[in-house]
């Protein structure tokens, strides 16, 4: 049992938060809070002597967004 | 013994004499012809609207599945020599808490492009099936604040021209539609006969309102739309579109040289030079028949179409990208059958672009390099005839494209891609109810000593009367050829074998998908992976009715196997499970876990014997979504 558990061990993970306010029928701001945890992020170093060397890196992100809809006409919005 | 067993489970799938739908048991309306103008404002004022026969008796579908409704609805339909009028007077107790948000046009939100409308605002729907094939339709909806909203089941990017206006009473709301009979398609016959659904939301209440009730556990609810009468001796219009355009540029950058009548800081020489291009083209659409449409585009200029967000990846899959040109988006559902066609092969990056550079000598540069193919013309006919058989031919062609290069002896041009026709054929057959079957050929011919492909696929899908099972497949050939020879020395082919119960609270479904290692549809189409089997199983439970906890909810379960196609060896194995619950006061649960307790080699195609060896993973997921009527979710 001990190797199966051992088999699963965690790679990451995230969490998110989003709020929207509509202010009014025309007008709405949305916000966004996120934090984003890789503990092994794969990818391209770099080439020597045609080899593609490739490695890992731990990654911590954090995303803070604000942002506004207004809308003008059915065919045109501010954003 | 077992086949005996094997026919009893037959029979018992597709037994006709289960309890089914019947013609006699729907709803029918019948629309008034007028001959008074109606003006589209809102005001179900003109005479058109008197005296008519209304639509009253709506079913609350939710909250509460066949529930009475808390608001009153009434609407009409009239029609003329050139449209259908549609009025509806959307009674409200409460005017002023009426929700009207604000969107864009088809309400699709803007930071989720390819999501689905959620503006928060009531709606009126009104769908027609002018065919009555009850397996596509058209979709009319307006917004309590104006917004327009239309598609055709078959097509989600289709945009008519028809006029709509909404006026807020002290009784509730009012939407008023002109739906001119340019804007559809209907059969060349006397006496029309269509299928015909109307639907309200109420958001505030989240109270979803149907004319005809659809039970939440059927598969295909148009079985149980109205029908609609009374349309006599309407004709189909001429359809006939023609967008010619004109384009020009003018550039005028320094170019070095040693004879240069210019002199920059660094005292290097240059002359300015002078260079422009002009262009013309047309779009052409031309409805045939009622039930024919043939699109033209010759020398097309695509320079307003919104570009790629470019992905980046270090996998070997290609990335696909969204199709942005109209002339491709538009009505080529029959021409995705298969999803052997990718469009966006037909002007692509060309084969040798990335290639020039290596080609350069001494002393060369790169002047010119073209980043897409020239599309030269295109042609698109499509339609479907009145036994449900539905015709598709396409042709495109791409001119030579060249890469310009300058060196020290004179210009030269190094062809990146040839002259290259692109030609699909499908064949698509409907029947009443819910079995469809297509063949598709597509062929690739390319200018000169480079290869040229071909791919057929055919495919099937079908209900048992009841629509509670269905089983569907596919299959598809690949051939790639040089000259008379075939390219390579084993042609490809994949199939996709499924069965599933498709209606009621618990649902299920098995399937087989094979690929071999040759197969190759990427000349015009896209696929992700070959050389590999799959198979899978899932199980699916619903709860549609409110209980004392939650309003709705489902739980879903799959179980994925996948292994080398050429090998045997196993590729990968996965657990998926995922719960979604909507409470009474509309909050909502949601989460779900999965695990891959096996995985083995990915073959990597990009070079032999090397491997891709997956991980093991397991993930896991939880989240809370608040009341979405509200300002503050």
């Amino acid at each position: 049992m001990s190797n199966f558990v051992d088999r699963f061990k965690m790679e990451g993970f995230n969490t998110d938060l989003r709020l929207r306010y509509r202010i009014n029928d025309k007008l709405t701001l949305t916000s966004n809070l996120a934090y984003y945890f890789d503990p092994f992020n794969f990818g391209y170093v770099d080439t020597y002597n045609d080899t593609y060397l490739m490695g890992g890196r731990k990654t911590n992100t954090y995303i803070t967004q604000l942002s506004a809809r207004y809308i003008l006409k059915t065919i045109c919005l501010l954003h | 013994m077992k086949r005996t067993t094997l026919l009893l489970l037959l029979s018992i799938i597709f037994s006709n004499t289960i309890a089914q739908v019947t013609s006699d048991s729907l709803k029918k309306h019948s629309a008034s012809r007028t001959s008074h103008s109606v003006k589209i404002d809102g005001r179900l004022d003109e005479d058109a609207w008197k005296d008519i026969p209304t639509i009253t008796d709506f079913v609350m579908s939710r909250p509460i599945e066949g529930g009475t409704p808390t608001e009153k609805t009434e609407v009409k339909i009239v029609y003329d020599n050139t449209a259908l009028y549609v009025g509806a007077m959307l009674y409200d107790s409460q005017p002023d808490s009426i929700l009207r948000e604000l969107g864009l046009r088809d309400a699709i939100d803007p930071a989720n492009p390819n999501g689905f409308s959620d503006i928060n605002a009531d709606n009126f729907r009104i769908v027609f099936d002018t065919y009555n094939t009850r397996q596509d339709a058209y979709d009319f909806t307006v917004y309590a604040s104006g917004v327009q909203q239309d598609s055709r089941f078959s097509d989600y990017t289709f945009d008519a021209v028809w006029e709509s206006a909404v006026l807020l009473t002290k009784d509730g709301w009012i939407a008023e539609m002109n739906i001119p009979y340019s804007a559809i398609r209907f059969p060349k016959k006397a006496v029309q006969q269509w299928a015909f659904q109307i639907t309200r939301n109420i958001r505030r209440k989240r109270e979803f309102l149907q004319w005809s009730l659809t039970p939440s556990t059927a598969y295909n609810s148009q079985l149980y739309w109205a029908n609609l009468n009374g349309i006599e001796n309407v004709k189909p219009p001429l359809r006939l579109s023609l967008t010619p355009y004109l384009s020009g540029s003018y550039e005028n950058a320094p170019v070095y040289e040693t004879e240069g009548n210019k002199t920059d800081k660094d005292n290097n020489t240059y002359s300015n030079n002078n260079a422009y291009s002009y262009r013309g083209g047309a779009d052409l659409k031309v409805g045939l028949d009622e039930r024919f449409t043939l699109d033209v585009t010759l020398l097309p200029d695509f320079s307003q179409v919104k570009s790629d967000n470019k992905i980046v990846t270090l996998g070997y899959q290609e990335i696909t990208y969204d199709e942005n040109r109209p002339f491709f988006k538009e009505g080529t559902d029959l021409f995705s059958k298969g999803n052997l066609f990718y469009s966006r092969r037909i002007g692509a990056t060309p084969g040798g672009f990335y290639d020039v550079a290596d080609e350069l000598g001494t002393g060369e540069r790169i002047k010119k390099n073209p980043a897409n193919a020239k599309l030269l013309n295109a042609l698109k006919l499509s339609g479907r005839m009145d036994n449900g058989l539905g015709l598709g031919i396409f042709k495109a062609i791409t001119g030579n494209t060249y890469a310009e290069i300058d060196g020290p002896e004179g210009e030269r041009k190094i062809l990146t891609e040839p002259l290259t026709n692109f030609n699909i054929m499908v064949l698509d057959k409907q029947w009443k109810n819910n079995a469809s079957a297509y063949i598709i050929n597509t062929n690739v011919t390319r200018e000169g000593s480079n290869y040229d492909a071909n791919v057929t696929g055919v495919g099937y899908s079908i209900a048992n009367k009841k629509n509670s099972y269905a089983t569907d497949g596919s299959f598809a050939y690949t051939q790639q050829y040089s000259g008379d020879n075939l390219f390579k020395d084993e042609n490809g082919h994949t199939y996709f074998l499924g069965a599933r119960k498709i209606s009621g609270r618990f649902q299920f479904g098995a399937s087989r998908t094979e690929v071999n290692n040759a197969y190759d549809a990427t000349d015009a189409g896209y696929f992700r992976v070959k050389d590999r089997i799959y198979n899978r199983i899932y199980l699916q439970g619903f709860q549609f009715k409110p209980s004392k906890l939650i309003r709705e909810g489902n739980l879903y379960l799959d179980i994925n196997h996948s292994q080398n196609f050429k090998t045997k060896d196993l590729q990968d194995v996965n657990i998926n499970a995922s719960a979604f619950a909507s409470l009474l006061d509309y909050n909502a649960l949601f989460g779900g876990l999965g695990f891959t307790p096996e995985t083995g080699r990915e073959y990597d195609p990009r070079l032999d014997g090397r491997f891709y060896n997956s991980l093991r993973y397991w993930y896991g997921y939880l989240g809370v979504s608040t009341d979405y009527r509200k300002n503050l979710p």
